[in-house]
């Protein structure tokens, strides 16, 4: 039975027996409540109705009373007519009363005596009231008392019996209805016991029939396995609810359980899928880094081999040609048995077929010894072979060959194909990158190639422009020089003339002073010598030697004075020439005569050596000539300690313009080759400290020098540190006409001279910046006469600039603001412009951008005159086409620095 | 040449090399090379004129500005935690870019604790590099090259000028040590935070910008500084690796990582 029914059948039994009592005790009680009001009507009518009985004959027996009391003739007719009425009155509750009493045997009995007395007391009221009537009064108190009052008694007693009865039979009716009460009650107590008794009974059987069912269903549902899908229970298929449950489950449990043997076998083909693929990435990340062909192939190798249980394995890869494919890196390959072959063609071989048709090729029977495989134990061959091609593009790049002892397996196939189908990329990668890592190192080369021809071709540009610059120079000094000559010449005339004037002053000067000088180191002289002598032998030892010491000193004093009155003398041409022809071996004479002793004291060779060629005499002064071997003979015993001096005479040349050359050849301490034009000059000696150690003024060769030109020659000097010195002197024979030539060379000597004289007078250390500024300002002819526009609204900004500028020769222009500036620039040639950058109106930014818009102006360059200045405004500046800039307050070497600059072309 | 001077050109770019020779052939008025190399080996004059037709010299202050402008930006910083700082000048040519060095290192305060060599195998270029005299004219470009560079100084702060010349002021000479030294055959000789060679590897082939770049790599501290000239690289050098551009377009590079 189904559980909707048992429920609707055992609910509903609950139900109608619930309904079924409470009617039942509705109805038993409404029945009651009836009876017990129609009985109470009755009883309470009939007990009325005696009691009204009563009344009536009471009523009717007072009326009588007072009809007899009165004993008047005269009848009040109202008491007869009470009387009547009462009569009525009985007779109606009279029959009423049988009438109720149909069915109550007693109460009728009763009522019938009632009826039976009720008519006698009337008749015996009647016959009252007739004799009454009549009159007589006294015959009708006898009846009245008489009969009347026996009658009424009786009524009463009748009455009285008739309520008793009725009072009776109330009771009993009461006592009957709380029997049936009580009845009542008991019965719906048992019913609802019943009706309990009955529910719990149908709710154990229904809860009982239900729980049994959902045990069946749990019971299956428990064994229900935990782990697994599979082999799951059934349940047995019942017809209530529980069965469509039970079919449901069942279908369920079909699902599952095929679910999970598909899920089975997908997750046996993910792992393999898996398999696969780890395999696949790690050889992809292996490879991935491989930078080479070769490298990339052994790395493959040896990687895929072992995943595949490969014995032997090789890997080729497309010749340039497209048209054969080289093995590039094998695996287990046997070298000294030559395994496999190195190159195949395409549709050569195996290989060269699998190339061809881009088709995997499956050997599984390999004839014996087509491979073997070795190791350290033995050989032997393999029995399956699978060639693999590499495709990218669509077309066969490269081919891998696999040997193996077994076949292979469907997966390590997989394994295989996958890889092979996803390397060709990366094998086409390698490749292009080979390819781009040449070429960018040719491009490479190409670039330096490119940047060393633009350098070298920069180089002979600069070169040849230095020539062209050079040839240009020379040009134009040639052209100056000429010039120069030309105003030279006047000058040197003039100057002559001044000189000629000028060094008669001189030399009366240095006469004077030489007097003047000489009388006082005279006597210095010889009163220190007196001391020296120390006659009277007073003074000590110490003594002597500070006065000896003032001698020596006082000497050399002279001597400088004696030579420097000689150089002034030569230098201002106040020596005359006196030629003569000269005896060579008079002169031999003279030199050996003066110097043979001082090579003995010296211990040094002397050796005076005449060429055999050379002219006997030559025409020249004598004095002079003996003045310079001289000098130049007496340098070389000062300077030479160890060794010899030489005097030789050669014939001269025409190349060195000589007659004759005298040569004076030491094995001295020699002169530094950058020494070696000093040394003529006056005042000079090869270092401050020679003279202190050899003594003399170091003015020899000075002289020497001023001499033989005064004769037409000139001195050389050869020498070599540590080994020794060659003076030699050119002489040619005397002409007169070299007066005039000489007398010039002297007067530019003469300038010299005075240049070296006055410069030192300058220099004083407060001067020294004044010189040097001097000089710079002397030669600074870039400036000169360039325009330089001054933008600037200080006008001691301006003042200082402009007389500092003016100084260098500049022109300078200037204007107050911007705008002025722009004018200025529009119609005058200006080289260079100063702008200054905080001014009214326009200020210096706002000018220099204004005048970089006009395109004539575009390179004129711009110095900007910065506050000391910020990084920001500097950068504003050049923003605004400043081509430079120099903060304020402005330095002036380096403001002129900078012009000169800019104003190059 | 190389067994009667010392001199070694054998690895230098072949065709940059022949141009040269060619070049000077042309200007001795000599037929061809053979009756170069017989008067050149009997006249050391002629291989001087030789070593110096062969040795490029140009070169400007700052050039390529931007080169020094990542200097400043990348590496100034980098110097700021070094305590004495030492840089190498490879082929320095007329010193151009030393003072310029000088210069950039005055500005970021780090010249007093900076010491610069300077070397170059043209003994000639040398003395002119010493000298930091340079013609007027040029000044206008290095000016401009110097503003270009990121300079907001007074570049004219740094020189003052004669007739025909500007001279680097000698405050800028004190830290700068010219030496000759051939990077062909020489070895390294200290080791730098430095190392500036410019457009002197491109006159060289494979095999002796590769003695070059192991010389620079072990004359470098680790994270030390190479600069090299605007179209060179290690490119192809098995040095790429072990030096690393850090600013490829300034050709900014840096041993180790
Ligand atoms: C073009 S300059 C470069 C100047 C500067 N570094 C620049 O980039 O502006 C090349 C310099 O390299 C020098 N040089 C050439 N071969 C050299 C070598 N083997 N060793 C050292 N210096 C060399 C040349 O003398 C020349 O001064």
């Amino acid at each position: 039975m189904k559980l909707k029914t048992k429920l609707f059948i055992g609910l509903g039994t609950v139900l109608v027996v619930l309904l079924l009592i409470s009617a039942n005790v509705f109805y038993t009680f409404n029945n009651k409540n009836k009876n017990m009001n129609y009985i109470m009507d009755e009883y309470f009518e009939r007990v009325r109705l005696a009691n009204l009985l009563e009344s009536n004959t009471l009523n009717t027996a007072r009326l009588t009373r007072d009809l007899i009391l009165m004993e008047t003739n005269e009848l009040n007719e109202n008491y007869l007519v009470s009387i009547e009425a009462e009569k009525e009155s009985s007779i109606l509750a009279l029959e009423t009363l049988s009438n109720l009493t149909a069915d109550d045997p007693k109460a009728f009995e009763v009522v019938n005596e009632l009826q039976f007395l009720l008519t006698n007391y009337y008749e015996v009221v009647e016959a009252t009231v007739e004799k009454v009537k009549i009159g007589n009064f006294e015959t009708a108190r006898v009846t009245l008392l008489e009969d009347n009052a026996e009658m009424r008694y009786r009524i009463a007693d009748r009455l009285d019996h008739l309520t008793t009865l009725e009072e009776a039979s109330m009771e009993q009716a009461l006592e009957n209805s709380v029997q049936s009460y009580q009845n009542t009650i008991t019965f719906f107590l048992l019913s609802a016991i019943a009706c309990f008794i009955l529910v719990l009974s149908i709710i154990f059987i229904l809860s009982r029939s239900i729980s049994k069912s959902i045990n069946r269903v749990r019971n299956v549902m428990r064994k229900l396995p935990h782990n697994s899908f599979e082999n799951l229970p059934r349940m047995e298929v019942t017809k209530d609810e529980f069965g469509e449950v039970a079919t449901a489950y069942n279908e369920m449990a079909v699902a599952l359980e095929n679910f999970s043997s598909n899920e089975k076998n997908y997750k046996k083909s993910l792992e393999e899928e898996n398999w696969v693929k780890t395999k696949f990435g790690d050889l992809a990340t292996k490879i991935q880094r491989s930078q080479k062909l070769e490298a990339f192939g052994n790395l493959f190798l040896t990687n895929l081999a072992p995943n595949v249980e490969a014995a032997f394995g090789a890997f080729y890869f497309q010749d340039e040609n497209k048209k054969s494919f080289s093995e590039i890196a094998s695996y287990a390959a046997n070298a000294e048995s030559n395994l496999g072959k190195k190159c195949f063609q395409l549709g050569e071989g195996l290989v060269g077929q699998c190339a061809a048709d881009n088709e995997i090729i499956v050997l599984e029977k390999v004839p014996e010894g087509y491979i073997d495989i070795k190791s350290g134990l033995g050989s032997a061959t393999p029995t399956s072979l699978i060639i693999i091609p590499i495709e990218f593009d669509d077309k066969v790049i490269g081919v891998l060959e696999l040997a193996k002892f077994s076949s292979f397996t469907p997966l390590q196939r997989r394994l295989l194909e996958q890889v092979c189908n996803s390397i060709g990329p990366n094998l086409n990668r390698i490749t292009n990158h080979m390819e781009i890592a040449r070429l960018l190192s040719e491009s490479q080369t190409l670039t330096e190639e490119l940047q060393t021809q633009s350098e070298e071709l920069q180089q002979q540009q600069e070169e040849l422009r230095t020539i062209n610059e050079e040839l240009h120079e020379e040009n134009r000094r040639t052209e100056e020089k000429s010039n120069e000559l030309e105003i030279i010449k006047e000058d040197l005339e003039h100057k002559n003339r001044e000189v000629l004037l000028s060094s008669k002053y001189k030399s009366e000067f240095l006469a004077n002073m030489s007097h003047e000088l000489r009388t006082p180191l005279n006597s210095m002289l010889i009163l220190s010598q007196i001391l020296a002598e120390n006659d009277t032998g007073n003074l000590q030892k110490k003594q002597v030697e500070y006065a000896q010491t003032i001698h020596s000193s006082g000497k050399d004093l002279l001597n400088l004075i004696n030579d420097i009155l000689d150089l002034a003398k030569v230098e201002s041409g106040k020596v005359e020439v006196y030629p003569e022809q000269l005896q060579l071996n008079d002169i031999k004479a003279f030199v050996e005569r003066q110097f043979s002793p001082v090579s003995k004291y010296k211990g040094l060779d002397f050796d005076i050596v005449i060429d055999k060629n050379a002219p006997s005499t030559i025409f020249t002064d004598d004095q002079r000539l003996k003045q310079i071997l001289k000098n130049l003979l007496s340098n070389a015993f000062k300077f030479t300690n160890k060794g010899s001096v030489t005097l030789s005479v050669e014939p001269g040349t025409k190349e060195t313009n000589s007659k004759m050359i005298f040569s004076v050849v030491d094995t001295g301490i020699g002169i530094a080759k950058d020494k070696q034009n000093l040394i003529f000059e006056a005042f000079s000696q090869v270092d401050g400290t020679t003279s202190r150690k050899f003594g003399g003024t170091g003015l020899g060769l000075s002289i020497s020098r001023e001499l033989s030109q005064l004769l037409g020659g000139y001195v050389t000097v050869e020498s070599v540190e540590n080994e020794g010195s060659t003076f030699s002197l050119y002489l040619p024979d005397y002409e007169n006409n070299q007066t005039e030539n000489a007398s010039l060379l002297v007067a530019a000597t003469e300038e010299e001279q005075l240049m070296i004289e006055e410069a030192p007078s300058q220099i004083s250390d407060d001067n020294l910046e004044q010189i040097k500024d001097s000089i710079t300002e002397d030669v600074n002819e870039d400036l000169e006469n360039k325009n330089v526009l001054i933008v600037d609204d200080d006008m001691r900004n301006v003042f200082a600039l402009t007389s500092a500028l003016e100084r260098q020769n500049m022109n300078v222009i200037f204007a107050e603001n911007g705008n002025q500036a722009i004018d200025i620039l529009s119609d005058k040639n200006v080289d260079i412009v100063l702008m200054d950058i905080m001014m009214p109106e326009m200020d210096g930014y706002e000018a220099m951008t204004k005048i970089r818009n006009n395109d004539q102006l575009k390179d004129l360059p711009i110095i900007a005159l910065t506050a000391k200045a910020m990084k920001h405004d500097r950068e504003k500046c050049i923003t605004a086409g400043a081509t430079d800039y120099i903060s304020k307050p402005v330095d002036m070497e380096q403001l002129l620095s900078l012009i000169k600059i800019w104003v190059q072309k | 040449m190389y067994r009667q001077y010392g001199y070694d050109f054998r690895n230098y770019a072949y065709s940059s090399l022949k141009r040269r020779i060619h070049y000077y052939t042309q200007r001795l008025n000599i037929e061809n090379i053979s009756e170069l190399q017989g008067k050149i080996l009997y006249d050391p004059k002629l291989m001087e004129g030789l070593s110096n037709v062969l040795s490029i010299t140009v070169t400007e202050m700052f050039r390529d500005p931007s080169f020094f402008g990542a200097f400043r930006s990348s590496v100034i910083p980098y110097l700021k935690d070094v305590g004495h700082i030492r840089i190498w000048h490879a082929g320095c040519a007329s010193g151009e870019e030393v003072y310029s060095m000088a210069i950039l290192l005055h500005e970021a305060g780090l010249y007093e604790k900076s010491i610069i060599y300077a070397t170059d195998i043209n003994e000639q270029i040398l003395e002119k590099a010493k000298e930091g005299k340079f013609p007027l004219k040029k000044m206008q470009q290095y000016t401009k090259n110097y503003l270009a560079s990121g300079g907001t100084k007074e570049f004219s702060k740094y020189y003052s000028c004669d007739e025909k010349f500007a001279t680097i002021h000698s405050f800028l000479k004190e830290n700068i040590v010219f030496a000759h030294h051939n990077l062909a055959t020489d070895h390294s000789f200290n080791e730098f935070h430095i190392i500036i060679c410019r457009n002197v590897i491109i006159y060289f082939n494979k095999q002796l910008k590769e003695r070059v770049f192991q010389l620079f790599y072990e004359s470098l501290t680790e994270g030390g500084y190479l600069g090299l000239g605007s179209k060179e690289s290690l490119i192809g050098s098995s040095y790429s690796d072990k030096i690393l551009e850090v600013d490829a377009n300034n050709k900014l590079l840096k041993k180790g990582h």
